[in-house]
């Protein structure tokens, strides 16, 4: 066999690979040069089967797994940094990940609501005092859960949380239903 | 995207020698904070952060790290980016405050005015 | 991958998402998710397993740092295992410091990228060989281009689509590649017997 495209009696290798799944034509029944590439074919499907039978059990390292994921959190993205609160003697900033995570971690307490991603704004800047922000935040839902609740409870519950747990002022929160999970 | 524009003169370590004491007490100010975890090693974000490689002396001065002190017309203000402890006394933006509180005190004690202190908190723990 | 669709597809789009916003949580479910199959496709891309496990945690570190840049995160997958591939492709090219072997030209005329490492030391040559498996030992023969879409297609288990993103081939390139691939391994499928 060679590795030009035709065999010996005319026929393709490629023609071989082609059919190797369905059963052998006419003619390669009875060739005996078809038939050897088809099993060898054969064979090579079988050895594949049995290096991702012996593959299935490769997994990295746990001290690899660790590198890496302490490695993320040793190197957060924080997005941009938001001005929450003005003063003649100071200007406090949050990074934008910081209110994110709270944002999301809130709608995550909402059975049926999953958070994805959540954009800050700022919506006013005023010279003392806080600023007000403005989020937009990304969720899924599961298909039993009540979509009117992102209006009638979650967005206060939001507002609430970046208040007490970071001390930054939340005016507007609009959800933006991505995807029903259905599970 | 800090709105702060410094066109002051940066207070390095490599000046006069009063101002590395000045910074480093500063520091000591901002660390002592209760609920102020770490400074994060640079005021810049993490893609800055994670590319630069610095040997200058300035920023291999010990405990000096993340801090900027910018002097305007006389006014120190200071610059910098910290992690707030979940364990903290107050929210972050209190925790913030004191900072800022803390700083023109030991400010005022060298006889130095506070200007417009930038202090940005980037993470939690 | 391509066998369960919807649920998990989406799922790993709001791992993806949440990741983007700095959850490392979510960040952690993607390692878990991806780990294996990254270093099966650099085991048999490379033929020995320390080479494919820093693949597979550049890979990931990687597209940790790089992951903002990602516009469609429901391209994460593919997104992933093009840059384990690209890795793949450094080592395979870089040869060792004490390697002298030149680049072999394949029939075709195209050259080989074969591991100039396993062929320059004999002692890691032995090492080698009794780690790789038959399989292995043939796909080093192949020229690494189709060597990756035989992989993807027979271990990874993606698409032709998904292949051809992967590579940023046309499909019909994907398919052209296999044939060769098949036709190379069905070759060699004699020398081993």
């Amino acid at each position: 066999m060679t590795d030009d495209e035709s065999l010996e009696c005319g026929r393709t290798v490629e023609s071989v690979c082609e059919t190797v799944d369905s059963e052998p034509d006419a003619h390669q029944r009875d060739c005996p040069y078809c038939g050897e590439v088809r099993e060898r074919l054969k064979q090579l499907d079988r050895l594949a089967r049995e290096a991702k039978e012996a593959d299935s059990s490769l997994e990295i390292e746990p001290h690899v797994r660790r590198r890496i994921v302490d490695f993320a959190r040793s190197n957060l993205r924080r997005g941009a940094d938001i001005p929450v609160h003005r003063e003649p003697a100071a200007t406090v900033s949050f990074s934008e990940m910081l209110i994110a995570r709270t944002a999301r971690e809130t709608v995550d307490t909402f059975p049926g609501f999953t958070a994805r991603r959540c954009r800050v704004r700022t919506i006013a800047t005023p010279d003392h005092g806080h600023q007000i922000l403005g989020l937009s935040i990304g969720v899924v839902m599961a298909p039993d859960a009540v979509v009117e609740n992102l209006d009638r409870n979650v967005r206060d519950a939001v507002i609430d949380a970046v208040a007490r747990k970071l001390g930054a002022h939340v005016a507007e929160v609009d959800f933006t239903v991505e995807d029903v999970h259905y599970d | 995207m800090t709105s702060h524009h410094s066109t002051g003169s940066p207070v390095s370590p490599t000046e006069e020698a009063g101002s590395t004491d000045l910074l480093a007490e500063v520091a000591r100010t901002v660390d002592a904070v209760p609920g102020v975890a770490r400074r994060e090693p640079s005021v810049g974000d993490f893609l800055r952060t994670l590319w630069k490689k610095s040997t200058s002396a300035e920023d291999q001065a010990p405990d000096t790290q993340g801090l900027r002190l910018d002097q305007v017309d006389g006014k120190a203000s200071l610059t910098v980016a910290v992690w707030v402890s979940r364990e903290a006394p107050g929210n972050p933006l209190m925790v913030s405050q004191e900072v800022a509180s803390r700083v023109n005190h030991t400010l005022i004690e060298r006889g130095i005015a506070p200007g417009s202190h930038q202090i940005i908190v980037r993470e939690t723990e | 991958m391509s066998s369960d669709r919807n649920g998990s597809s989406e799922r790993i789009t709001t791992l993806v998402l949440r990741a983007q916003d700095g959850d490392v949580d979510s960040f952690e479910r993607l390692v878990d998710t991806y780990q294996a199959p990254l270093l099966r496709l650099a085991f048999r891309m490379l033929g020995n397993r320390a080479d494919a496990e820093d693949v597979a945690q550049e890979s990931l570190m990687n597209a940790w740092v790089k992951l903002d840049l990602l516009e469609t995160p429901q391209a994460f997958p593919t997104w992933l295992y093009r840059q384990a591939v690209n890795k793949c492709r450094d080592i395979l090219r870089s040869p060792r410091r004490d390697s002298t072997v030149p680049i072999d030209e394949a029939p075709e005329g195209n050259p080989v990228w074969t591991d100039t490492r396993a062929s320059s030391d004999p002692q890691r040559a032995a090492e080698n060989s009794s780690s790789m498996d038959a399989l292995s030992a043939m796909l080093q023969k192949l020229p690494a281009e189709q060597r990756a879409c035989w992989i993807l297609r027979e271990q990874t288990e993606l698409s032709y689509g998904e292949i051809s993103q992967t590579l940023a081939i046309p499909e019909a390139t994907v398919r052209g590649r296999l044939a060769r691939a098949r036709k190379t391994l069905a070759n060699e499928m004699k020398e081993w017997q």
